[in-house]
């Protein structure tokens, strides 16, 4: 009787499931939370798995592939809260029409203002956005087949997506309160900065631009940074930002330089979750690794224990999270 | 700066359920429970005061079958004779003795001597024999019963002279019809 009804309960475990994908890989993270008393919390269980290529494959091979990395961590029937990488998702700034006067005067101006930037059909993509009826607002595209796969990958595990945002929005949403008015936000991302730039002043502050810079090494050193700030914020005519709160791996060069030399300042957002440091040298029961010679499909293999997050799971980890 | 609203998940129930923070959704819980906690004491007074109102109408309904008997009993009809003889019955109770002694009192002088006073309820008649030393005096005391409202009709029914003493001593029957209360 026991055995026939515990299965029937998946919902009375507490916990999450935190997905991040990125070109060609996902990672999918369980967070457990005990009923009584956050300290008791254990180890997350992670998962990693190689994705075909997001162009050609059909949404239901995709589905399939999140949805065995699902069952991996043991994310049946759990919330799941999904991070975007940057690179999946373009970003533009929409200016609502001044006769506009119904939703759909806005969804039709951000298709119109993202076939007029990338040329393609609004149609061929899925559109959301902050939707402001009365000042620019910020809009991002994404392919609907990796929406639709995400949503039938989670449908298929009897879950449940609480949060799907790409990593910017993410970032955005957790450190908004603690940016002044003369600072921009960045995600750094498998040498990829996204950089939002803030214009305005105090209360009237926004983001003016989305723009994304390519690192041109692993490494690049505090100078070429903020070049590339300045000239961001000349192209986009705004005022270049005292400081960048940066969002992602630390990169020491930029670190060390920022505190006595004058000019731009990094900082980082470290997560507030403390756990994410500590969660790279805990035992965790199934690492995979995203590696270039392993086939698509069996990548969880158990690992060393200090094997540090990868990037992605890093991505999973502080990206959308309750 | 602001929150970006941007979220690709669907709308669901679920989604919703998850979303809201952990203490509203005890708060929740709570006030559910709280509401079903009132709705049975609710439930337990409306049937209270359903009972209560159920009773008030039997209660009403008896008293009106109550009044209804009572008009029945006024409403038979009475037979003629029983009546004249309840009448009677109760006119002679209700003789108006004390007006009818103070009236007296009032209307009899120190010389005349009342002997008897025997009432008659069915003709409202009072017959006073009484005793005077002359007839003048007799006269006096009709007219002063006469003066007197609670008598109509006096009459001297009969006089006589008694020899039985010295000094001749009048005495006579007045009938004096006293006049009825209104009922």
């Amino acid at each position: 009787m026991r055995k026939r009804l515990m299965p029937a309960v998946p919902a009375w475990r507490r916990g999450h499931c935190r997905l991040a994908l990125s070109h060609g890989a996902v990672a999918a993270l369980r967070v457990d939370e005990r009923w009584f008393g956050a300290a008791r919390k254990a180890a997350p269980q992670l998962a990693q798995r190689l994705l075909p290529d997001f162009a050609t494959a059909a949404a239901d091979e995709l589905a399939a592939h999140l949805a065995a990395t699902l069952d991996e961590v043991g994310g049946k029937g759990l919330p799941v809260y999904a991070t975007f990488d940057d690179e999946l998702v373009r970003y533009f700034i929409v200016t609502p029409p001044q006769n506009g006067a119904r939703m759909q005067d806005l969804r039709a101006a951000a298709g119109v203002r993202f076939q007029m930037l990338y040329g393609e059909p609004a149609s061929a993509w899925h559109i959301a956005a902050d939707w402001q009826a009365g000042g620019p607002f910020v809009a991002c595209a994404i392919a609907p087949r990796l929406h639709t796969a995400l949503q039938l990958a989670v449908k298929m595990r009897r879950g449940c997506l609480v949060a799907v945002a790409p990593n910017f929005v993410a970032a955005w949403n957790r450190w908004h309160r603690r940016l002044a008015s003369d600072a921009w936000l960045a995600t750094l991302q498998c040498r990829t900065l996204t950089v939002g730039l803030v214009t305005g002043t105090a209360r009237r502050a926004r983001i003016g631009a989305v723009r994304t810079l390519a690192l041109p090494d692993e490494r690049p050193p505090l100078v070429w940074l903020r070049e590339q700030l300045e000239r961001a914020a000349l192209l986009d005519n705004v005022a270049p930002p005292a400081v960048l709160h940066v969002h992602g791996p630390q990169i020491a060069a930029w670190q060390q330089a920022a505190s006595d030399e004058p000019g731009i300042a990094v900082r980082w957002c470290t997560t507030g979750n403390a756990a994410a440091p500590a969660l790279a040298l805990s035992s965790i029961s199934a690492v995979g690794t995203v590696d270039a010679a392993s086939s698509v499909g069996a990548v969880a293999s158990p690992f060393a224990q200090t094997t540090p997050l990868s990037a992605l799971a890093q991505l999973a980890w502080s990206g959308a999270a309750p | 700066m602001k929150r970006l609203h941007i979220d690709l998940a669907p709308f669901s129930a679920r989604r919703l359920l998850y979303r809201t923070h952990p203490v509203v959704r005890w708060l929740v819980l709570v006030a559910l429970v709280l509401c079903f906690v009132a709705g049975l004491r609710a439930q337990k007074l409306l049937a209270r005061l359903d009972s209560l109102e159920r009773e008030a109408v039997h209660i009403a309904e008896r008293t009106a079958q109550a009044a209804r008997v009572r008009v029945s009993v006024a409403r038979t009809p009475i037979d003629a004779k029983q009546a004249t003889v309840v009448n009677a019955a109760i006119a002679r109770l209700n003789l108006p003795w004390d007006d009818i002694l103070n009236a007296l009192e009032a209307a009899t002088p120190h010389q005349v001597a009342l002997l008897s006073i025997t009432p008659d309820a069915s003709r409202a008649l009072l017959r006073i024999e009484a005793e005077s030393s002359s007839s003048e005096e007799m006269i006096n005391y009709l007219t002063a019963l006469q003066q007197q409202p609670l008598f109509g009709r006096v009459d001297l029914v009969r006089n006589e002279l008694a020899k039985d003493r010295t000094d001749g001593v009048l005495r006579f029957q007045i009938e004096a019809q006293w006049r009825r209360a209104a009922p």
